[in-house]
């Protein structure tokens, strides 16, 4: 009896260090990964149960095991959390070594922060954590366990079944208030079906592989399987003003949103003195509103976020403020400028949006939490015509525009943002809108080059491109980013790649604010752009560059969908060719139209001139995997055409 | 408890009343100034960058480090307004330091001055672990508009810390007018050392008092004028060797020379490093056997450094070997007085306890080594005239061997016996004989040594796509940069991180069978073997099949792009490529004036030659292909040759992706 109660202690003592759960999930079988494959996450599980009161606890766990040497960063643990509002109740962190034997971190190892974004110049965001990885070796299992209380107004939850590692078992569980219900909406194949006990749900993955994003392929939050969760009062219990914020309908999430926001658009002695000095002279609504925009465009971003766990993410800053110190965020300056037009008697709406990705908001989940942008909506007369126009059921028709991105200008909306839901904050009459998509041909670039190749194979030659649309934009904003001398070596530099030695003898660019156009001029030698045989074969690439915009198709599968975004393209190169040569092989002519665009490309000759000409048109979309094959050989084609080669030979 | 807050606050009282700074007037000519002076394609610059450097009683009987700082600066432009008008001050609880008196200011154009409002500073956490916490003081300037100048100051307050050595600098990202430092040297050290300071690559001016200011007593003052901003270049040297800085340092009084002050050092830094050599019995009856067949001094040498590399395991590098759990141990249980013999008892050590075993283990055997002490070519550069260990940082071991020296730097994994790294090659050292120490110049690396050699066997179809075996093998300093990288990764992974770095040259290949021996190990070859399947090689017309000859070097990008430079350009060693690739063509095709470029000689600094021959009986070619660079230790250029070394980089890149025809017969 002694010995039994003996043996009992000793296990005690060994299994004690670590926690059943931890030691469990780590001795878990998984499935062989190919070689690259950083680690394993066995168990990944978040709880979280909600009070009446708002009140908050989440447990987070979670166990890695670490499968190769470059994975011993995934031996990182940690819990991010409002420092108002909320605290970390406990945070605990182990390891298991390969040889059996175990580890428990104490407060000194645990890290304290600001979790704030690189854009941020404050935020109450904070975070507690572990890193291990300077402690653990292949095979070593890393697992934490934290718990968090916070004081929360929000309803709703999302939870990733995974990253780019593989997941085991991957587990949410939400317990609600009694009486109170959740649903979830599930998206890339996770299951919108819990296990219910009692008040308790929970929703469950299990065996997720690991993802590698493909380049041009939809961001990784849009790809791998999600649900999103809404919890709800009981029948007759109000959805909003109580303690926790809970919606159904865009048009609730709306409601809330004016209730935070609107306040904070009230009219100041200074907001009326500068839009008056602003406008001033501007008959035309139009302009007037065009003035406003983009001073509060040039207005400096700065972001300080604070109150988050209350909702204060979605909470301008008083816009008198924002004038004063000429700085804020995106919602500052959507509501400065909200505020602003006031002052002329428009009304403007503040657009909730999600910037980068957009096909990351979903329709049937109205929550506030699917948003990461703010912009504005300004409702606009009937002749006002503009790409950035919508036209809304009650709110007729609106112009959207981004007051954050300094290079998009006034009428139009970066190509991020458009096809994308997004929430129009006007109390009742506010909801879900989808933005408007740009056509290939309004974001077009021209080229047109004029070279002359003398007979010890140097070129000489002029480029002129002008851009417009997202295209002109994005050209706008390097040549504003870079010094002049900067942006003429990076120029330098994408001419060096196809062109040794390429110098850059004058240019020239410009952006046209009427027409929105952006124009640049080159003048350039290269000393040796004909490749030379014997002097009497001389093979030239009939086009001196690259378009960039090509998605990159050189992998002949791929696994994931091809992200494409609507442009146009047009190249003439004019050729004058030494005359003690003549041609021999011209590029052929090539030509191919589908759903996701057009190409055609052509050459001729006329005694030493020649003239090759390509152009395409990409349209807007996400080519499924099915229909890879089709889509690179349409782009291969086109490549083909840019990379085809004139044959000259001695005559 | 109270009494000891009382303390604290009568010991900043003092400190705090010191430091505080009047703006300076500004001018009407600041203000309007439309372009930049020093450079005027600058968005931004500094009218004047001054610091107060000085060691302040706190009245606790410790001394803190004072570091206040002034910046006035003007913005030109909208990226200016941008990169400028949010600052961030960091500071770091491990070294006691806080930042106190923050003040700024935006003066428009038009004269407005807006100050920064109290209650804009806002105070953040970057990391807090236990004690150790790094924290981020930073503001928003107002009014911000091109045109407007912004000042802000700021006080560094490093307590119960007093540095022997302090770092001026005087060139940052932005240009300035004048950049000037205000230093009161501190008496407080040995009553014979006194402060004196080391110019690195700029003319700042004479050390002169600080007159006209009774606060300011015991202050020198030094400044640099019209300084440009310091811009990151492709293969630049060390930023400590091109950049403009002083090191501020204090020694004896003495007036040394040369002469006299590198072999008295010599001979301390021996006396230092002794210490932790203990020659055992043990440690003797090893170097017995290890060296018990060789041949010769540096055959000895060679087998003990090997035993060191191979057998010690090294816990100051991440290679494969030594687990975490290991090292975790070893530094737990690292004893202040660790010796060679601990060394060996342990089977570990960091890059330092292995090299003294190496040490130890030569003195066993009667090697009489050396130890040596290098400047490195990866930071600021050694200078005779600067009468201080503080430049060199490298350690190594020699041995002689009557005409001949070699050396050993065991605590490096891949450094094969007898090379010196790359950075200490053709750099002044200091070698630490017990009788004579003398500064002497370490050999650069021949250029053979560090050979890349490459082979193919590939077949060219009729589509343009390729296919076919090819081994890459590496020595010298190719093998050692290649293993610390490889070293770093698991079996596996390190093929498919190499598989990657193949698809980025060869795009839409497919890569298979790839292998890779010798990673893990410091002695032999890097040999890489793979297949190799890619579409669209050659470039089809009509009648013609293009292909690049130097299949290597596809997709080969110019070195140097841009046409103009602003300093020096380093190669980290001299290096020779061999290649050898053999193109089966399809049938029906010929070659078409085939044309190569022979051999092109630079100077005597290198050698390139790219050749092919066709086989009579078959469709073959064999093209071969050499480059040579860096011989006779010349691999820094300083930047007036830079034209001429592009026109030479320009043209190895034309050969590089020289081009052959294959006609249709």
């Amino acid at each position: 009896m002694r010995n039994i109660w003996l043996s009992f202690l000793v296990c005690l003592t060994a299994s004690g260090e670590v926690p059943l759960w931890f030691r469990e999930a780590a001795t878990a079988e998984h499935p062989k990964y190919p070689a690259q494959t950083k680690g394993v996450v066995l168990f990944h599980e978040e709880r979280v149960q909600v009070e009446p009161s708002g009140k908050q606890t989440s447990q987070v766990r979670k166990a890695i095991k670490i499968l190769n040497r470059e994975g011993k960063q995934e031996a990182f643990g940690a819990i991010s959390y409002d420092a108002k509002g909320s605290r970390v109740r406990d945070f605990k962190a182990w390891l298991l070594y390969p040889t059996g034997k175990t580890k428990e971190f104490t407060k000194k190892d645990f890290v304290e922060g600001s979790n704030q974004a690189s854009f941020q110049l404050y935020s109450s965001q904070r975070y507690y954590s572990i890193n291990a990885s300077a402690e653990v070796d292949p095979g070593t299992v890393f697992g934490f366990e934290a718990t968090l209380e916070e004081d929360r107004v929000f309803s709703q939850f999302q939870w990733f079944f995974q990253d780019d590692l593989p997941h085991l078992l991957s587990r949410f569980q939400l317990t609600v208030p009694i009486g109170w219900k959740a649903e979830a909406k599930a998206y890339q194949g996770a299951s919108e079906k819990a296990e219910i006990s009692g008040s308790s749900y929970t929703w469950e993955a299990r065996k997720l592989g690991p993802v590698e994003r493909e380049p041009s392929s939809p961001r990784l939050s849009s790809q791998v399987p999600r649900i999103a969760v809404s919890m709800f009062p009981p029948d007759g219990q109000a959805m909003t003003g109580g303690p926790i914020a809970c919606f159904r309908t865009w048009k609730d999430v709306s409601r809330w949103q004016s209730g935070l926001i609107d306040p904070q658009a009230e009219l100041s002695a200074a907001i009326e003195s500068k839009s008056a000095a602003l406008t001033a002279g501007k008959t035309n609504v139009v302009e007037r509103i065009r003035v406003l925009a983009e001073y509060v465009q040039q207005i400096r971003y700065v972001a300080i976020a604070t109150n988050l766990s209350r909702g204060g993410g979605y909470v301008p800053h008083k816009a008198d403020d924002v004038l004063r110190l000429a700085y804020g965020d995106c919602k500052d300056k959507a509501n400065l400028l909200r505020a602003m037009l006031k002052t002329q008697q428009v009304l403007s709406y503040p657009v909730a949006i999600y910037s980068g990705d957009p096909r990351f908001t979903v329709e049937n989940f109205p929550s506030p939490h699917q948003f990461n942008h703010a912009i504005l909506a300004i409702r606009v007369a009937e002749d006002v015509q503009f790409p950035a126009v919508v036209v809304h059921p009650s709110l007729g028709r609106l112009l959207l525009f981004d007051p954050t991105d300094a290079y998009v200008p006034f009428g139009f909306l970066p190509d991020h943002e458009q096809n994308a839901n997004a929430l129009v904050t006007a109390g009742e009459d506010g909801g879900l809108i989808r933005t408007p998509q740009t056509k290939p041909k309004d974001n077009h670039t021209e080229r047109r080059w004029k070279l002359v190749l003398d007979a010890e194979g140097k070129l000489e030659g002029q480029l002129v491109e002008v851009s417009s649309g997202q295209e002109a934009f994005d050209q706008r904003e390097r040549s504003l980013r870079l010094p002049k001398e900067e942006y003429k070596k990076m120029l330098e530099a994408s001419l060096s790649r196809t062109m040794t030695g390429a110098v850059i003898d004058l240019f020239a660019f410009s952006y046209g604010e009427t027409k929105q156009e952006f124009r640049l001029e080159l003048r350039f030698h290269a000393p040796s752009y004909a490749r030379m045989m014997k002097g009497k074969l001389w093979m030239v690439r009939s086009m001196p560059t690259n378009y960039a915009q090509v998605p990159n198709v050189n992998k002949s599968t791929r696994e994931q969908a091809l992200v494409l975004y609507p442009a146009s393209f047009s190249e003439r190169v004019n050729w004058k060719m030494p005359d003690t040569l003549k041609v021999d092989e011209m590029p052929e002519a090539d030509k191919m139209e589908s759903a996701l665009g057009k190409f055609e490309s052509w050459s001729k000759q006329s005694g030493d001139e020649i003239e090759v000409k390509r152009e395409i048109e990409i349209q807007s979309g996400v080519i499924p995997v099915a229909e890879y094959k089709t889509t690179r050989d349409f782009f291969m084609r086109f490549h083909g055409a840019g990379e085809a080669r004139i044959v000259l030979v001695a005559k | 408890m109270l009494m000891r807050n009382l303390l604290l606050i009568f010991c900043l009282i003092p400190v705090s009343a010191l430091l505080a700074l009047d703006w300076k007037p500004i001018s009407p000519e600041q203000r309007a100034l439309k372009t930049a002076k020093v450079d005027p394609n600058a968005d931004a610059e500094a009218i004047f960058w001054e610091a107060w450097v000085s060691d302040v009683s706190g009245g606790n009987g410790y001394l803190n480090h004072v570091v206040e700082n002034y910046i006035r600066i003007k913005l030109y432009n909208d990226r200016a307004v941008e990169k400028y008008g949010n600052v961030e001050i960091p500071y770091y609880s491990e070294r006691k330091m806080t930042i106190i008196n923050i003040r700024a200011r935006t003066i428009k154009a038009d004269g407005t001055i807006v100050e920064l409002a109290g209650g804009s500073i806002v105070e953040r956490v970057v990391s807090k672990s236990g004690r150790k916490n790094v924290k981020v003081k930073s503001f928003a300037l107002t009014a911000l508009e091109p045109g407007a100048i912004i000042e802000y100051q700021w006080t560094e307050f490093f307590s119960e810390y007093t540095p022997r050595y302090v770092t001026l600098e005087m060139q940052r990202e932005i240009p300035a007018w004048e950049v000037i430092y205000n230093v009161r040297p501190y008496s407080g050290f040995q009553s014979n050392e006194q402060m004196r300071s080391y110019r690195f690559n700029c003319t700042a001016s004479a050390w002169e008092p600080v007159n006209g200011d009774v606060r300011r007593q015991g202050y020198v003052r030094t400044r640099v004028q019209n300084i440009p901003a310091f811009v990151d270049e492709p293969q630049m040297p060390a930023e400590e060797d091109v950049k403009a800085w002083m090191l501020l340092y204090y020694t004896p009084s003495t007036k040394e020379k040369a002469s006299a002050y590198w072999p008295a050092l010599g001979k301390q830094m021996l006396w230092e490093f002794r210490k932790a050599v203990k020659v055992s019995g043990e440690i003797k009856q090893l170097a017995q056997e290890l060296t018990a067949k060789a041949q010769g001094a540096f055959e000895k040498a060679d087998l003990l450094a090997t035993y060191c590399l191979t057998k010690i395991k090294n816990v100051s590098y991440n290679a494969e070997g030594v687990s975490s759990e290991e090292k975790t141990e070893f530094f737990k249980n690292l004893k202040e007085n660790h010796n060679t013999t601990d060394t060996l008892k342990l089977k570990m050590g960091n890059s330092d306890h292995i090299q003294a075993l190496f040490y130890a283990l030569a003195e066993a055997v009667g090697l009489n080594p050396t130890l040596v002490r290098a400047g490195s070519a990866n930071s600021a550069t050694f200078r005779a005239d600067f009468f201080d260990p503080y430049l060199l940082r490298n350690r190594m071991v020699a041995i002689r061997s009557g005409e001949e020296t070699h050396f050993y730097n065991a605590g490096i994994p891949y450094l094969p016996p007898g090379m010196l790294d790359w950075d200490e090659q053709g750099q002044p050292a200091l070698f630490a004989d017990a009788k004579e120490p003398k500064l002497m110049i370490l050999p650069p690396t021949p250029a053979a040594k560090s050979l890349l050699r490459r082979k193919a066997d590939l077949k060219l179809a009729e589509d343009g796509s390729v296919s076919g075996s090819v081994s890459m093998q590496y020595s010298g300093h190719f093998a050692v940069s290649e293993k610390m990288r490889l070293g770093e990764q698991s079996d596996g992974s390190r093929e498919e991180g190499f598989k990657k770095r193949l698809e980025a040259r060869y795009p839409g290949a497919k890569i298979s069978e790839l292998k890779i021996e010798n990673a893990n190990s410091p002695m032999g070859l890097l040999q890489v073997n793979f297949n190799i399947a890619m579409e669209g090689y050659a470039q089809r017309t009509g009648k013609r099949l293009f292909f690049d000859a130097a299949f290597f070097e596809f997709g080969d990008k110019p070195m140097f792009s841009a046409a103009s430079r602003k300093y020096p350009i380093i190669f980290r060693h001299a290096f020779t490529e061999e290649d050898e690739i053999r193109f089966e063509y399809p049938a029906g095709y010929a070659l078409d004036n085939a044309e190569m470029p022979g051999t092109t000689k630079f100077g005597e600094i290198g050698e390139y030659t790219l050749l092919a021959k066709s086989a009579l009986d078959k469709p073959l070619i064999t093209v071969n292909r050499s480059f040579v660079w860096g011989r006779e230790g010349k691999t820094y250029f300083d930047v007036k040759s830079y034209p001429v070394l592009k026109k030479a980089f320009d043209m190895i890149h034309t050969y590089n992706t020289h081009a052959l025809s294959l006609k249709v017969k």
